[in-house]
């Protein structure tokens, strides 16, 4: 016998008994959202690098008038936090033709984001950070 | 802070420390496919033995098609109307300069004679309505002998396309005394939820049937703007046929899933969403 956690729109969160001994946590028709930095005003990206939080999911990132060509870092999550995911959305541009990078250990040189609305999704693996996708 | 730990033997447990959310090594979040989009729905018109007067005197299955209309509306969320209406030389539109009437659809015949059977008929709307990119875009139409086949390419969509078949309907053949009608019928039994993906947790697609330069399509449902930053959606395919997964406005293909076990993971970026992963 385990507990198993379920969530849905109806009841909300429900701890239920599971006869197989699986236990598990699921969720039910509804979404799925993280804490996000830069919803009321992105992270203006800089030169050096504005450090993205790592407590915070979902990023939201912009360019301004003094960096068209704007960094932001993702530091080193804890090395017990494998699987932990980091996503970077490019909100807002000060000029046309600005472009966003992101570093983080494991990205080598940066990924460049050329268009606002441009998404970066990556995943800690216990020592570097992973590209999990990446809009074109 | 406070900490939610998750344990099989425990369930969630309140802690101080650390700001996060545990769970054992051996559980994964996982979601049910939140919904499922099977199949499209195929109309059939059938002009059975009715072809356009030929002159030659009174007969049983034949009427006159010169500037009849039939008025179509895709099964879109907001329908766009077409009006397909047959032109034997010199016709006139019924519903030139009417505001509201839609889009027009001429098919086309040279003369009588190039209707002078209903495969005839069936094969000259067909064509006339393939040839109109909108409406193809929306509905597939095929000739069959004497029937259209017309397959919505919006998945799962159970309503139907006809919206005033009337010209074609109890009509008198030229002899006077026959009454004749097209008929309509719709297979929507493959067809079943909504072509419209409601953007929650993992959907899957199934049982397309349309395998053509455009196929079928889903569209997904945009969020609230400037809400729900990063909420992923992922979209699973079962063939038969391919699938295109589009925004709601259709103007982007986020994804075409057109190999068995194809899957997409899309992102909401708070203004629209984006395809992290296509095949």
């Amino acid at each position: 016998m385990a507990v198993k956690v379920v969530y849905d729109a109806t009841r909300g969160l429900v701890q239920e008994n599971d006869t197989t001994g699986a236990g598990g946590f699921e969720i039910k028709d509804a979404i799925l959202s993280e804490g996000v930095e830069g919803a009321a005003d992105p992270i203006a990206a800089t030169d050096p690098a504005t450090e993205l939080s790592l407590t915070l999911g979902v990023s939201l990132v912009k360019t301004t008038a003094a960096e068209a060509s704007g960094i932001v870092s993702v530091p080193n999550a804890e090395a017990s936090n494998v699987g932990q995911i980091k996503t970077v959305i490019y909100k807002a541009e000060n000029a046309a033709g600005d472009t966003l990078t992101v570093s983080a250990n494991g990205l080598g040189a940066g990924v460049t984001l050329n268009d606002v609305g441009d998404v970066l999704m990556l995943m800690w693996n216990g020592s570097a950070w992973n590209i999990v996708g990446q809009t074109a | 802070m406070v900490q939610v730990i998750y344990t099989k033997e425990q369930g969630l447990k309140q802690q101080a420390g650390d700001a996060l959310i545990s769970l054992p090594e051996d559980v994964v979040i996982t979601r049910p496919i939140s919904q499922t989009v099977t199949g499209n729905t195929v109309l059939t018109l059938d002009f059975g033995t009715i072809h356009h007067d030929q002159g030659g005197g009174a007969q049983a299955d034949e009427i006159d098609f010169q500037n009849k209309y039939i008025v179509f509306k895709t099964p879109a969320a907001e329908p766009a109307t077409f009006y397909a209406w047959f032109n034997i030389d010199a016709g006139v539109d019924p519903f030139a300069g009417v505001q509201g009437a839609g889009t027009g659809i001429e098919v086309t015949a040279v003369n009588a004679a190039a209707l002078d059977a209903p495969a005839k008929v069936a094969t000259a709307l067909a064509n006339a309505l393939s040839a109109n990119g909108d409406f193809d875009d929306e509905l597939k139409a095929v000739a069959n002998n004497a029937t259209v086949e017309i397959t919505s390419r919006r998945m799962g969509v159970t309503s139907g396309f006809i919206s005033d078949l009337s010209q074609f309907t109890n009509v008198t053949a030229t002899d006077d005394e026959t009454v004749l009608s097209v008929t309509q019928s719709y297979d929507n039994s493959l067809a079943e939820g909504s072509h419209i993906l409601s953007g929650l947790g993992v959907v899957k697609v199934k049982g397309a049937l349309i395998d053509d330069a455009k196929d079928s399509f889903v569209v997904v449902k945009d969020l609230p703007a400037n809400t729900n930053y990063g909420v992923r959606l992922i979209v699973l395919s079962e063939l038969p046929q391919p699938v295109n997964i589009r925004t709601q406005d259709l103007q982007v293909t986020l994804a075409q899933l057109d190999t068995a076990g194809d899957a997409t993971q899309l992102i909401w970026n708070g203004t629209a969403w984006k395809a992290i992963y296509r095949p």
